[in-house]
């Protein structure tokens, strides 16, 4: 695979990828470096398979394959980085007043509840994106969406 | 049938959590039973208020372009261009007659 055909591909994928990393870290700021930092760890950890790898990049199924590829990796990349960042990038989310509930998650409860309801990923993908089995998706969708709606439904239960 | 899970069928149905061949039994319950179609158009608005809690922003150009910008650079870093060496490159050059003498 040609250095230009990933960049290509990636390149498309940026806008996903930030929607993603600013979900995560709150902060504009940091969700661009962490877009930059977790593509240079993954193509640093996959430079061998990316300069292995043939496929006719005219050929749009194939460019299509590749490319999902690519976002599962990134999307696994950003996370990791953003779990290993959470102690300093804690303090910025919470500046973020309109979305202040969504950020009292922990960042692996906002990349799965972003990912399933925001993104729209269905279960399977978000099963292979954190490595995690269905009902542990599934768990951690539960219990985030209780503690998002915990406020709506102790009003709901008081009228 | 189970009240709860019909209710738990419908829940899932919602947010797309349901496995295929649920899909079908989810329908049903919401087009047969009255109560369970409440209970839809329920989960249907607590769905919603959901989306407006979790952010989704959308890239700006001004930031699109400096991304771009960087993963380029990461890229020329990682795999810089090869440099060929003077001799590579005049060996290559004489590999093949630079100009023919005619008789």
């Amino acid at each position: 695979m040609k250095k230009s055909e990933v960049t290509i591909l990636i390149d498309s994928l940026l806008p996903r990828l930030y929607g993603y990393a600013y979900a995560l870290v709150g902060s504009d700021l940091h969700a661009e470096q962490l877009i930059v930092d977790a593509y240079t760890v993954y193509i640093v950890n996959d430079k061998h398979f990316l300069s292995s790898a043939h496929y006719d990049f005219q050929d749009k199924h194939e460019r299509a394959e590749i490319k999902k590829y690519l976002l599962k990796e990134m999307l696994s990349c950003i996370y990791e980085l953003a779990v290993k960042r959470a102690p300093q990038i804690l303090g910025h989310a919470k500046e973020c007043l309109e979305h202040e509930k969504f950020y009292e998650l922990d960042v692996q409860k906002r990349a799965v509840v972003y990912l399933k309801e925001a993104a729209g990923y269905p279960v399977e993908d978000l099963q292979e994106i954190f490595a995690m089995q269905r009902y542990q998706i599934l768990e951690l969708l539960h219990n985030s969406k209780s503690i998002l709606l915990n406020e709506v439904n102790q009003y709901q239960a008081s009228i | 049938m189970n009240n709860q899970f019909d209710k738990s069928i419908i829940a899932s149905y919602v947010y797309r959590t349901l496995r295929t061949k649920d899909l079908e039994l989810a329908e049903e319950l919401i087009g047969t039973h009255g109560k369970l179609h409440d209970y839809y158009s329920a989960k249907v608005e607590e769905r919603d208020f959901l989306l407006q809690l979790v952010p989704d922003k959308q890239i700006s150009v001004g930031t699109l372009r400096a991304l771009k910008n960087e993963i380029s650079e990461t890229m020329d870093e990682i795999y810089p261009k090869e440099k060929k060496s003077l001799t590579k490159s005049v060996a290559e050059i004489l590999d093949k007659p630079i100009f023919t003498i005619k008789i």
